[in-house]
């Protein structure tokens, strides 16, 4: 008897704690949804590069941080079909990226139910660059030159030549597609360039010293990326679930960016392509551009990321203005913080 | 001076049976070809589209098809319809610079052609060169011909004519070598010059052959200004409109412009085929050639 009463100790305790560990293990994997395992759908809305948006994304899958929040994302790119957006409505991907403007746009426009959830481009994407030898040193400038546009010219730049009592009729506007050898050539005087790459191509590849004008410098208001999701999946409980976890495992990756910008490019490095060799030169210059107008005093008080409808509202107010709005938009539905004011909580 | 050798053909009791132009002028006339009624043109296509209309229509509203991915039928019908001068107008636009195209694109390959057609030199020296052009992605020369060839019309016409050139070259060949060694050999005995022997042996024999090239190019031009469109989407153009609200996500006003470019693929592909029969029957004439 003594001798197993001074055995059975133990293993009581033992017992004991094995049913406790049970217990804990069984409410981890079924009573608690907050430890459940969920699948996110993400595109980038362009081939793999280091746009900020997208090294978020790298960043966080590849030092851990969606699988810290118990996320599984797959990670696709649109390239350059913009599939995305209409992926994105169909329901076969969950999140992707888009400019702040043509998701205006296709909203009035379309009536396309996208929902922004975080802002990346505290400021436009785009900028109208002149070489230094021109002698063109402010947008007044532009009075009289060739001034090249990309299918589109854009209300930020109408409303940059209104800033200084211009108008397109006080130019040339000419057609010049998509290579800013024309600007070289001297084909146009004025060349619009997408801030984060662009200006890398000119002045490192093509050897030109040039100056680049901002709208957004001249006070018109101007907005860079977003991530947005739909309306409908915003219903699902679940959904807003995971889409917290994204946010929240890809702002903790933009705030490593902005701490160790190498680091986030040898991240980055690992979903390029490696046929032909990617040139860390240039995506260092596209991540710095975009970590730089990602960030202002509105996310220094409130967080990567954050946005505000004023934000929108004025860009919405320009781009209606120059016309690129069939109608207004309605931006309480357009936007929704909550799954980023609960990161940032 | 030889200046007919058809006619010279005749006043010899030609050797070639129904294909000497001199037996042509002893039948009796050749009556214009007998054009099929319309409707047996114009109903079956559109009988067809009916029903691929009305399937896809039933798909979308039945399969809950999302309008993102794919618009009714009735509301891309709908869009036509009410925006008809906008598609039209537009439509021009494109029409012009494929029409330019394909007319540079023609005339160029028939020219070179000719030349091939005389001389195996020029043959091995020039049929590589316009294969690789024809292998080069017209896409990644756009950008290029913008440089080049200026922001206006004249880069769009160079790709709609590039890319409908290679068809034409090709058949364009074919036909100028398809003659009848006989009648060549006739030609070459009456001293007939190689001018001569071009204007009327090899031509005609290369018609059929152009026309049938024609048919091809016709609808690749229209492409080919399409796709150079959308890189100068500024000057627009039904492939401007197309980049636009494909942009834009209007989906139904990117079918109502894919449907008014397929009404000019369709009039174009029939004015190829209503100017080759014309053109088959002023040949068939006893005076052909002259």
């Amino acid at each position: 008897m003594f001798a197993v009463s001074r055995l059975s100790r133990p293993l009581v305790l033992i017992a004991m704690l094995i049913a406790a560990s049970a217990a804990m293990l069984a409410a981890a994997c079924g009573g608690d949804d907050a430890d459940e395992i969920l699948t996110m759908r993400y595109s980038a809305g362009f081939v793999p590069q280091a746009n900020l948006p997208f090294v978020a994304v790298y960043v966080a899958e590849d030092r851990g941080y969606f699988a810290d929040e118990g996320l599984e994302v797959d990670i696709q790119h649109a390239g350059f079909t913009g599939s995305h957006k209409s992926l994105i409505l169909a329901g076969e991907i969950d999140i992707t990226t888009l400019p702040a403007s043509e998701l205006l746009q296709t909203r009035a426009n379309a009536g396309a139910p996208y929902v922004a959830v975080m802002l990346f481009g505290q400021r436009g994407d785009f900028g109208y660059a002149v070489l230094n030898k021109s002698g063109i040193s402010s947008p007044a400038d532009f009075a009289g030159r060739n001034v090249g546009f990309k299918g589109i010219v854009q209300s930020e730049f109408h409303a940059m030549l209104a800033a200084h009592s211009l108008t397109t009729d006080d130019m040339t506007m000419i057609d010049v597609g998509f290579n800013p050898v024309v600007l070289v050539e001297e084909q146009v005087d004025v060349y619009p360039v997408f801030l984060s790459n662009e200006p890398d191509t000119l002045t490192r590849n093509l050897n030109q010293e040039i100056t680049v004008f901002e709208a957004a410098d001249y006070g018109v208001p101007t907005l860079g990326v977003v991530y947005l999701v739909t309306e409908e999946f915003l219903e699902d409980e679940t959904n807003r679930e995971k889409l917290e976890r994204f946010l929240r495992a890809t702002a903790r990756a933009f705030e490593f960016a902005l701490d160790d910008p190498a680091a986030a490019i040898e991240s980055t490095v690992k979903f390029l392509p490696e046929d032909p060799a990617p040139d860390l030169a240039h995506e260092r210059f596209i991540l710095d551009t975009e970590l730089n107008n990602a960030v202002s005093d509105l996310t220094r008080a409130n967080g990567v990321g954050w946005f505000t409808m004023q934000q929108f509202r004025a860009l919405t107010d320009v781009l209606l203005e120059y016309g690129a709005l069939d109608q207004d938009v309605d931006l309480e539905a357009a936007l929704d913080r909550s799954a980023l004011e609960a990161v940032h909580r | 001076m030889f200046s007919n050798p058809v006619r010279r053909l005749d006043s010899v009791d030609a050797p070639f049976g129904a294909e000497g132009a001199g037996q042509r002028e002893r039948l009796a006339p050749v009556a214009l070809p007998s054009w099929r009624p319309l409707a047996a043109w114009v109903v079956p296509p559109l009988v067809a589209l009916i029903i691929l209309a009305v399937a896809v229509e039933i798909w979308v509203r039945a399969g809950g098809v999302s309008v993102w991915v794919m618009p009714r039928p009735s509301s891309v019908l709908e869009v036509f319809v009410s925006d008809f001068g906008l598609y039209f107008s537009e439509g021009l636009l494109t029409v012009a610079v494929s029409l330019a195209g394909l007319a540079v694109g023609t005339a160029a390959a028939t020219l070179l052609a000719a030349g091939v057609a005389h001389s195996q030199l020029l043959e091995r020296a020039v049929l590589p060169i316009a294969i690789m052009v024809k292998v080069t992605p017209v896409v990644a020369l756009i950008p290029l011909f913008i440089i080049w060839l200026g922001h206006s019309i004249e880069p769009k016409i160079a790709i709609a004519a590039l890319i409908t050139y290679f068809p034409v070259l090709i058949n364009a060949i074919a036909g100028f070598r398809d003659v009848d060694a006989r009648m060549h050999d006739f030609f070459r005995s009456v001293d007939a010059s190689t001018w001569e022997i071009f204007r009327y042996l090899r031509l005609p024999a290369a018609v059929p052959y152009l026309f049938a090239s024609l048919k091809i190019s016709v609808t690749l031009s229209l492409i080919g200004a399409v796709v150079a469109e959308f890189f100068l989407s500024g000057q627009g153009g039904l492939g401007a409109l197309i980049w636009i609200e494909q942009n834009n996500l209007r989906l139904d006003r990117v079918f109502a412009a894919v449907l008014m470019l397929t009404l000019i693929g369709v009039t174009l592909s029939t004015a190829v085929v209503a100017a080759e029969r014309v053109f088959s029957w002023r040949l068939d004439q006893p005076s052909a050639g002259a």
